[in-house]
């Protein structure tokens, strides 16, 4: 330890700054002297009061947690997202390899709508709902998460957990899609149709899940859905430019199915508790 | 009895891994040995409520697993590190145990982050808490798995072969982060490190095809093998395993000939004896 300076501030003087009195000046210079000076800090300790001192501190620890989270949950803190919400939303790196995916495969579907005129439009409409399936089971697929065993330990709900990382994959990657279908060569409002079958399947795959491993559950709604596109195109005349499956009937079929599987996964919940009996 | 388990059955596929094991655990530190794949993990596993047994009863902490809400209650006073801790790469080591204490419902910030202080002072992170997982070494991730299950000061850890991958310094920290708890905590640990049986443990369970081989004292299991540990010149025909040690000697286990130099056992000595007979010689088998 080097010795401290020749020179020490008077009592009157250290006393002003405990109380919060010093002003910005002299605080300052009494902090650089307190720096280099053990013997001052050792004088001053016993005036300092712990709780303020915590406070001090705790405010300290406040500002650099805030400077040092990722803008993302800033953004989802100032939309009123629970901070303990963001930060598990966030932090899987499968949720961030499912956005990703989302991205890619919206891109790819716009790439192939541009350039294949109204065959292209047509395939990107079949397979946008498709999206916010893939990414969903990605977003919580046990191969994907490394901290399963530690996560499945802790009394946070499976279910909340589950649902949390869903609407956030499925969320973004539907913005994603709508963005991709904004692109189409329609009116935005008649590019919009696949929402409700793309909520109806992401909640299928979800009660799927229960029984299935996620991956599974995507592919057995994926190949659902296209077997009821194939089928409704064979059979209904739409008429030129259409989808049989986003008329009327298909879009009640749809809520119907949203509505049975949003209450099949609600019973069913208890599986999805690793710990809890077959 | 903080665990007690009875008729414990699991299989994986056509794996037997748990064969009707039946235990019952006090507080205090206990460890857990036997051969890969004798059925340690996946007791550890059902005690720490992430896997459910296909028969048998369960009771940790006086709390039933397969209840929901004495399972949820169970997971607030446990501490658990599986044997292959994972963590997000892309993570700080401190966003990482943070992260774990969200799910451990240490909702309040401040008071979080106190709590994420502590367990990297204890497990020696402090410095390393802006680090990135990706960057830690094998023994630095270990600690990291201790640290996330020593959030919360649980009442039991359950702890899945703790030392592994730690050098000689690291594992005698370990040892004292153990053998500092509280006495009225209960830690189960399932390792292959004998002496650390020895140096940390009240009682040992030798665990091997998913049955309770020995349960006692670490002295117990020792004394189990009186009579079957010799030195000899070189290796005689009544042994099991012999290695030639560091003064020249060779170490033999297993029957002795009439007038060997019998030395006494070590835990590992009588680890070997329990399960090296079974593997070479099902008919040498002690009874314990």
């Amino acid at each position: 330890m080097t010795p401290g300076p020749d020179w020490h501030p008077a009592e009157d003087l250290l006393q002003r700054y405990v109380d919060g009195g010093a002003g910005p000046v002299l605080a300052a210079s009494l902090e650089a002297h307190l720096l280099g000076c053990a013997h001052c800090r050792r004088a001053l300790a016993p005036s300092v009061a712990p709780a303020r001192l915590a406070r001090v501190r705790a405010g300290l620890d406040d500002r650099v947690d805030a400077a040092d989270r990722p803008w993302l949950e800033r953004l989802l803190c100032g939309l009123g997202v629970r901070e303990v919400d963001a930060r598990v939303l966030l932090a899987a790196p499968s949720m961030r390899r499912a956005w990703w995916l989302a991205v890619l495969l919206a891109l790819s579907f716009a790439v192939l709508a541009a350039g294949s005129g109204e065959a292209g439009s047509a395939a990107l409409l079949v397979l946008a709902p498709l999206l916010p399936v893939l990414t969903t089971a990605a977003a919580y697929s046990p191969g994907l998460d490394p901290t399963l065993a530690v996560t499945a330990a802790t009394p946070y709900p499976a279910m909340r957990l589950l649902l949390i990382r869903t609407v956030g994959v499925a969320l973004a990657s539907t913005v994603v899609a709508v963005a991709a279908c904004a692109a189409l060569p329609v009116e935005l409002i008649g590019t919009l149709v696949w929402l409700l079958p793309a909520a109806a399947l992401t909640a299928a795959t979800l009660a799927l899940s229960t029984w299935l491993d996620p991956g599974s559950a995507a592919g057995i709604c994926c190949a659902a859905w296209l077997t009821a596109v194939w089928a409704t195109e064979l059979t209904v005349d739409a008429g030129l430019g259409r989808l049989a499956v986003y008329d009327a009937a298909g879009q009640l079929v749809s809520a119907a199915v949203l509505a049975t599987a949003a209450a099949v996964l609600v019973r069913s919940r208890q599986r999805l508790d690793r710990g809890s009996p077959a | 009895m903080t665990v007690r388990v009875q008729g414990l059955r699991k299989r994986f596929g056509r794996t037997t891994a748990l064969d009707g094991l039946t235990v019952a655990l006090g507080t205090g530190v206990t460890g857990l040995l036997g051969p890969n794949g004798a059925g340690k993990t996946t007791l550890l596993r059902i005690l720490a409520t992430v896997l459910a047994p296909e028969e048998g009863s369960v009771r940790v902490l006086g709390l039933d697993p397969s209840v929901p809400a004495e399972r949820l209650e169970l997971r607030r006073r446990l501490g658990y590190l599986p044997q292959d801790v994972g963590a997000y790469p892309g993570f700080s080591v401190r966003e990482f145990v943070d992260y774990v204490a969200i799910l451990k419902e240490h909702t309040d910030r401040r008071a979080r982050r106190l709590e994420v202080d502590r367990v990297l002072e204890l497990t020696d992170l402090t410095a390393k808490a802006y680090e990135r997982v990706r960057s830690l070494s094998g023994g630095m991730r270990r600690r990291l798995g201790l640290a996330q299950a020593l959030i919360g000061s649980p009442d039991l850890l359950l702890l899945d072969e703790p030392a592994a991958g730690l050098d000689p310094l690291q594992r005698m920290r370990f040892r004292e982060l153990v053998s500092a708890a509280e006495p009225d905590r209960s830690v189960v640990l399932s390792t292959h490190q004998t002496d650390d049986v020895a140096a940390l443990c009240r009682t040992v369970v030798v665990v091997d095809a998913g049955r309770v081989l020995f349960q006692g004292t670490p002295a117990e299991l020792a004394a189990s093998a009186a009579g079957r540990v010799w030195r000899a010149e070189r290796r005689e025909p009544g042994a099991t395993l012999a290695w030639i040690s560091g003064d020249g000697s060779t170490r033999q286990i297993g029957r002795p000939p009439a007038g060997a130099d019998l030395v006494e056992p070590t835990v590992e000595d009588a680890y070997l004896v329990l399960i090296g007979a079974r593997a070479w010689d099902p008919a040498d088998t002690i009874a314990v």
